[in-house]
Order: structure tokens, then sequence, then C-alpha cells
């Protein structure tokens, strides 16, 4: 009797967990596919209410939101100010990683906590005195003041997933390259770095993403010069529908094609980041 | 650790965190001190509490506060409940579990702008939810879930939509912490019997709860500064604290009350912190007694 | 090479407290200790990779001391390989020769030179992740030495490789050193590894040298308790005694055991005045069974037997006594029963005296 228990238990559990799964993937997945479909739907197909799923597709709103409508200036702009964020934060970043991850020294904890309060605070409450200092500097309504910005949001992120990335690389390395000839820097590049590029790179591009999406404070810094989604706040709202879900779109694929690559990265990324 | 902790290289570590200091210092630091100072000026630029007591007095304020609570209570809870049966749902490693890791991972990509679009693509009038139903005939007319007078259904879309987009926030902390509970544990408690409800009650959730702790803590900071969502489906409909520093800024050019609001967007989460961490830093002395 | 007054501190951790060491060229040096004794640290000292606090390091008079690692002519054997796992094995020995700028045809020729030497030039375009422990750890090993340094430096290679394989590559090392003529710093904890590799060991503990000899004078002249029961398995007994009189003879005595002391030995012990504090050494393998004794110089003694290791090889014999435990090596076709009484003998020529306050040896 046992014998033959145990095979229905285990496909009762194999039924339920492809259910479950199931489910997961059409609550997750279903938006996204739905607003491909708006994206691509012809406006008459969407305005007819009793077709459901539109039968007539087009890239034409595409067309006019990008020229028309100056969707690629934002894009642009928003590319720019992206990959701005992402080259500051490395740039100063990525030594301090290294620091935290090599060197023993006083204040090293506080530091870290430092970059964990930074994290953790609503950094929108700074949008407003950047504004003004922006001004009065010059770089308002520019990418440099969003890209500025952001890589303050981003900094803290990414120092302290660079050192957790560096400390899973052994120090022998470095130390084997330092003994053969190599000066610690150079160590640092010809070994270490190489063995820490994929890691790094997916939160370089973790950290666009971060620029790409972020609307508050770009929607407040800017007013000619607008990244997408502040872009997307200011104008779509007021436009047809259609150009609603098309500007969607545009956001969400780029950001969805880069997570793509990165994907093995991704829980370990965020679990550090947000710990 | 290489460490030339004594002689000329002692100040290495500091001189790479340098940047890292003096940007913060910067574009943090100077800033806050600045958006203190907005904020306790009044308009004709003396030192004062004009700004929180114009405030106080603007019932957009309090329903901004209302609003952003009701969120943050209804949103974070669910939200780490779900995410905590998901986490626990892919730790059981079933055969495709990196599929369904990856696809629920995938909303950490998106912004708020591009989820709020997708909402409204569903819930519009012309969205899908209405042409669905109306095909069946279920309704006759379409749904409105947006629009003015309706901020009570739109209020519902918003809790969906975060809900549907910041749930694997969430969920890939509690996964990373769930992994790194050591598979002996349970094979331990096997040998001795543990049934599943038991394990889960004096294994998994023990060692979770500091992970859950400060996964609530995290998302709690972030609801506070909810924006996107609410701004793109419902506008000014459903006042909430960050929409107002917006408001006030974009719309009203009033430096000040913006900046007010944000201050006390910040001291609330800072007072949250504050609490968290001393709830926590006390339970934790007790354990160590 | 010199080491002079050589100190390290962390904090207030003395890992390396006043070390002389002086090396002759070409020498086999061990460094032999237990784990936290500093041995690696002060590896690391000559090496560069750690700052000396105090003191001075020399290659051949010329003053390394604040010198960086990869200015100081010397390589390096890491515990874990330390095999840069992105570059082939080719790559990995070639490595220090394309850092210093040989020609290509140099590099060639000395990879492969090394490569055979090791055993492993059939290994050369593979990559570490592909390689056993065994194999990568020869890489190492040709890695430090294709360049011919001034001075090679070894950190436990052998201790993450099985037994069997350990006991081949100390031997296999210990040929290539005396081929190559390299002057080497070996660390380790293991004193077989150091008795059977080493030209001189240094023995240390808590970060100060005990002792520095050849594996002779360290086993038949230990300096101090510490280096006499570090070296040697099973370890030398050690049995707190007194000095008395007895029939006008000078003995070492406690209960249950009465040890004369020999002639050549009365010298250096009449001159003490209090006969209380003293710990009587003796190595299991220098007290006999009745019938196998090495010498006729000997004292015997009675206990009961309470247990016996049978090694077939050995037996080592656990004997009851008044004052403890008594540990005997004889010889493995023995046969010994528990709970039976033995007589042993002492080997009057091999016993040692140390003072049981500074545990310093008196003979």
């Amino acid at each position: 009797m046992e014998r033959q228990k145990i095979p229905i238990i285990l496909k009762i559990k194999q039924m339920v967990i492809i259910i479950v799964a199931g489910l997961i993937v059409i609550w997750f997945l279903t938006p996204l596919v739905l607003i491909t479909i708006s994206a691509f739907a012809l406006p008459e197909d969407y305005y007819q209410i009793e077709k459901v799923i539109p039968t007539h597709f087009t890239i034409n709103q595409f067309k006019i939101l990008f020229f028309e409508l100056e969707a690629w200036r934002a894009i642009l702009t928003s590319i720019k100010v992206a990959g701005l964020t992402m080259l500051f934060s490395f740039v100063i970043g990525l030594p301090a990683g290294y620091a935290l991850s090599r060197y023993i020294f006083p204040g090293k904890n506080f530091l870290k906590l430092l970059c964990l309060a930074t994290r953790m605070f609503p950094l929108m409450v700074l949008a407003i005195p950047l504004l003004i200092i922006f001004m009065k500097i010059g770089v308002s309504d520019t990418i440099w003041g969003v890209a500025l910005a952001h890589t303050a949001m981003v900094l803290p992120m990414i120092i302290l997933i660079s050192s957790s990335i560096i400390s899973s690389i052994s120090v022998d390395y470095e130390e084997a390259a330092m003994i053969f000839g190599l000066s610690r820097i150079q160590a640092f590049f010809r070994i270490t770095l190489q063995l820490a590029l994929p890691g790094l790179a997916a939160s370089a591009i973790f950290a666009f993403i971060i620029s790409w999406n972020e609307v508050f404070v770009a929607t407040i810094l800017t007013l000619t010069n607008r990244t997408l989604p502040a872009h997307i706040l200011k104008t779509a709202m007021a436009s047809p529908d259609y150009y609603k879900f098309t500007a969607g779109f545009i956001m969400a694929v780029p950001a969805l094609v880069f997570i793509f690559f990165v994907r093995k990265h991704l829980v370990t990324m965020w679990g550090i980041s947000l710990k | 650790m290489i460490s030339f902790s004594r002689g000329e290289k002692n100040w290495m570590p500091y001189l790479l965190f340098l940047p890292v200091l003096i940007y913060l210092a910067g574009f943090v630091g100077y800033p806050l001190i600045k958006a203190l100072g907005i904020a306790f000026t009044s308009e004709a630029g003396k030192l004062s509490f004009e700004n929180f007591i114009t405030l106080t007095r603007d019932s957009t304020f309090w329903k901004a506060l209302k609003n952003t609570l009701l969120f943050l209570i209804i949103i974070v809870p669910l939200q780490v409940i779900l995410a905590f049966l998901l986490a626990l749902f892919v730790n059981s490693r079933f055969k495709g579990y990196m599929t369904i890791l990856y696809i629920i991972s995938i909303p950490l990509a998106l912004s708020d702008v591009s989820a709020a679009l997708m909402s409204y693509n569903i819930f519009t009038s012309h969205g899908f939810l209405n042409k669905f139903l109306m095909s069946f005939g279920i309704i006759e007319t379409p749904i409105y879930f947006f629009g003015l007078g309706l901020s009570s259904r739109a209020f519902w879309v918003i809790v969906l939509t975060e809900l549907w987009r910041a749930t694997p926030l969430v969920f890939v902390i509690l996964l990373a912490s769930l992994q790194m509970i050591s598979k002996d544990y349970f094979e331990a408690a096997d040998v001795f019997g543990f049934s599943s409800w038991q394990k889960f009650f004096y294994i998994t959730l023990p060692l979770t709860m500091p992970s859950l702790q400060s996964a609530l803590l995290i998302r709690t900071l972030f609801a506070f500064q909810i924006f996107g969502v609410v701004w793109l489906l419902s506008g000014r409909d459903i006042p909430i604290l960050a929409g107002e520093v917006y408001y006030q800024q974009a719309e009203l050019n009033n430096f000040q009350l913006a900046a007010t609001y944000g201050f006390i967007i910040a001291l609330i989460c800072i007072i949250i912190s504050w609490v968290y961490i001393t709830f926590l830093k006390a339970k934790h002395l007790e354990l160590k007694k | 090479m010199r080491l002079k007054g050589l100190k390290k501190y962390f904090e207030r951790v003395k890992a390396v407290n006043d070390i002389d060491l002086e090396i002759r060229p070409g020498e086999f040096v061990v460094l032999l200790g237990p784990s936290g004794c500093g041995k690696t640290t002060l590896l690391r000292c000559v090496s560069g990779l750690e700052r000396v606090t105090a003191g001075r390091v020399f290659f051949d008079n010329d003053d390394m001391t604040y010198l960086s690692p990869k200015d100081r002519n010397i390589s390096m054997v890491f515990q874990n390989y330390a095999v840069w796992p992105h570059m082939t094995v080719d790559n990995n020995i070639a490595f220090p020769l394309r850092v210093k700028k040989y020609s290509q045809k140099e590099i060639k020729k000395r990879v492969i030179w090394a490569a055979k030497l090791l055993r492993i030039d059939s290994l050369l375009d593979r990559y570490p992740a592909q390689l056993s422990g065994g194999q990568r750890q020869r890489v190492a090993v040709a890695r430090a030495i294709v360049m011919e340094p001034k001075v090679l430096l070894m950190d436990e290679p052998l201790s993450n490789l099985d037994a069997l394989l350990r006991v081949r590559m100390r031997t296999e090392i210990k040929k290539l050193q005396e081929s190559l003529k390299v002057t080497t710093i070996y660390v380790t904890h293991d004193q077989v590894e150091a008795m059977t590799m080493g030209d001189r060991i240094a023995v240390m503990e808590q970060g100060v040298l005990q002792q520095f000899g050849s594996s002779d004078e360290i086993y038949h002249n230990p300096v101090n308790t510490f280096v006499a029961g570090f070296i040697g398995s099973p370890q030398m007994n050690f049995i707190e005694v007194e000095i008395v009189s007895q029939n006008e003879v000078l003995c070492l005595r406690t209960k249950g055991l009465v040890i004369p002391l020999l002639d050549k030995f009365k010298d250096k012990v009449s001159k003490i005045s209090d006969k209380r504090n003293y710990i009587l050494g003796i190595r299991p393998e220098h007290i006999y069974v009745t019938g196998r004794a090495q010498t006729d110089q000997v004292a015997s003694t009675k206990g009961k037997v309470y247990f016996a290791e049978l090694l077939r090889s050995d037996t080592v014999i656990h004997l009851e006594k008044e004052f403890g435990f008594l540990v005997v090596k004889a010889p493995g076709d023995l046969k010994v029963k528990e709970d039976k009484e033995l007589e042993v003998l002492f080997d009057l020529l091999r016993i040692h005296l140390f003072d049981k306050d500074t545990g310093k040896a008196i003979f």
C-alpha cells in the first residue's frame, strides 16, 4: 500500500508546483505581454471596444513618438545621463570598493555604515536644494546635473557591490603578481580587475538601469533636457492612449534586454545592495 | 587582506575613499544642509517655522500624509508576505526554478513609470480588462478606474501595481537569506523527526527573521517616497507626500514648501530607521545575554 | 641572507618578535612551528608583502627591508598555489619572465625547461580549473623557479595535498632545490617535512625563535621543552623530578622512578642549589623493553600496560606509573598484553633535563 501511495503524492506535489509556477508566470508576464501588444496596435483597433486583442499592428506610433513628439531626444538624453552615471559612479566608487575589500583600517566600519545610510536615505529630499545649487553653477537642466544627482544615488551601492566582488577574488592572486614583478596597482589592473570583470560589468549595467528608470529627481531637475521618464511624466499623460503604451514599451525594453544579459548576477547584486 | 598597516602605505585606503567622501559631502551633505535651511526659512528670508505652519494648515498636506501612510500600511505587509511565500516556493528548488526566478525578477528592471503605464493599459476604459469583461458579456459599459471622483478605485489599481512592481525587490532579499541557511540544519531536523511545519517555525522562520526585518524596513522607507505610479495614474487626485514636493516646485515654483515637504519625508524616514535600529539592537543584546 | 632584529607587530599582537637569522647561500631552511607562531608572517616580511615594524632584511649585504616584493628578485609558492585562473598554465609560468621583458625565445625556452622539470610539459595549454590540486601545485612551483630567483620562498606548499602525494612531493621539491642550488625558506607546521627536507630548521613559537640548527642538533640537543616536545613522534616524555643524593650517587627521583645520573652529566648538575624543580625528558624510542636494549647503561622501572597501540611497524605502549603515563616505543613484533606488568629500561645516555620554570635545557 505504501508503494502505491508515494507516486500519487508525488504527482499531486508536481501538479501543485506546476500550477503555482504557472500562476506566477501569468501574474508577472501578462502586463508585459499586454503592453507590448498595445504598443504596436493600430489605434482604430484599440478604440474598437469589441476587439479584445487587436488584429492589426503598426509601428506608426513609434515613428510619431520618436520624431514628432521628440521622444528620440529624450531617449538620447536618458542614455547620456545613464552612461555618465555609470562612468562617474565607477570612477569614484571602485577605488573605495577596493579599499573596503582589501584593507583593514580605523574608520572602516563607519564608512560602510555611511554607505548603507546614504542608500536608505530618501534622496528625493535632495532634489530641491540640488536644483538651486545647479542653477547657481549653471548645470541645471543639463545632462550633467541629472547625472551628478543620479551618481549620488548609485554610488553607495556600487561601492558595496564592488567591495563584495573584489573580496570574492582571493588576495593571493594579487600577491603572487606582486611577487613576480608587478606593483600593487598593476597587479590590480592586470589580475584582479580581469577576474572581477563579469561581476563589475553586471553592476555597471545595474547602475545604468537605475539611472534610466529614475523619474523623480530627473523630472525636477530638467525642463527642456528631459530624460525619458521625465518626458513621459510631463507629456504622455496628455496624449492619446496609444502613445502612452508605446512610450511605456520603449521604457521597458532596454531595461529588460540588459537584465536578461546579467540575470545570473541579479540575485547577488540586489541582495547585497539592499541588505 | 593585505595589510600595509604600518609605514608609508597607511594612508592608501583613505586616499582611495577620498573622492567618495568629497562627492558625498558636496552632493549629499551640502544639499541636505541647504534643504534644512530652505525649509526653515520664511518668505522674508528669516529663520522660522513659517513653512511648517503653512503646511499644517493646508488640508492637502494632511491628505497627502494620510494617503502615503495608507499605501504603506496596505502595500508593505502584503508585499512582504507575498515575497516570502514566493521565496519559499522558489527555494524548494523544483525543476526549472531558475526560469521562474528570472521571471519574478523582471520587474526589478522596470521603472514605476513603465509599471504605471502597464496598469493603465489594463484598467483604462479601452483597456484589456474592460474589453475582456465586455466581450464575455459580464458588463455592458466599461468600468472606469481613473478620473475625477474615482480616486478610491484608482487607489486599488495603484496598490495592485505597486504590489506587482515592488514585491520582487523584497523577494530577492528574502531568497538570498533563505539560500544561506545551511542544509545541515534541515537534515538534522529530519533525523530528529521534525514535521514540515516544525521545520518552518523552528528553523526557517527564526533564521530569516533578520532578513525579514531589514526587508520590511527598506520597503517601508521606500514606500514613503512613492511617486511615479500615483502621479501617472491619478495625478493630484490622490495627493502623496512626494507628489506634493514635485507639485510645489514644478507647478507652483514654491521652493520653500517643496523643501519643507521633502524635509518631512526625510524626517519620517530617519525616525523610522532609528526606531527599527534601536528595536533590533535591543533584541540582539537580549539574545546575547 | 640575514635577518636582523626583525619585528612585526599587528596592533598589540607581536607576531614576529625580534628574530635574528643567518642563512647560507643555497641552503634549505625550514621555519617550523605550530599555527600562529609567526612563521608565515616572517616569510611574508622576507618577501616584502608585509611591512616590518622594526629590524632589517639583507640579501647578500643589500638592504631589502623597504623594497617592494617585485624589486627583491624572489619567488614564492603560496599555500593555495595562487595560480591565476584566467591564464593557461603556459602563461602562468611565463608571467614572471614577461614582466621582466625577456625575449620571446628565452621565455619559451625557460617555460619548457621549468615545465619539464616539474613534469607538467603536457599540460601547458590547459587552464588551472582543468587541473588537479597536485598539478596546480606543480604549476606554482614551476612558475617560482622559472626565472631563477635569488631566494625561493614556500608557504606550506604541501599542506593541501593528500598524504601520499605529500610524501612524493617532499622528495621532488628537495631534489629540485638541490639541483638548482637556490636559497630556500620553507614554512611548515609538519615536523616530518622539516626534518626530512631542511638543511637547518628554525623552530618558532609565539613570534620568538626557539632554536636554529640542523635536524641532528634539534633532535638530540633541544634547547628547551618546547622544541623537545615539538620534534619527535610520539612526543617526548616529560616527568617532573627532583635531584637527590642516593648512596652517594646523584639521582633524578619522583614517585615510582629513580634515575641515576651518569658522570658526564654530574658537572652540569652539581652547580645547582635548588634540587626540586626539574623536568626529565626522554623520548619513547629511548625507553627499551627488556631484552631489546640498545645499550647497557640503563635504569629499569616497572609499570602496568594501560594501552598498547599495535601499529605493527612499531608498538607504542602507554605504561601506567605513579607519576602518570610513560610512552614507550617498542618493536612491532613485540607481544604486549594490557593490564600486565612490564619492565622497561631508560637509556641513561639519552635523557634530558629541563628547568621546570624556564623550560630551558640543562642537558
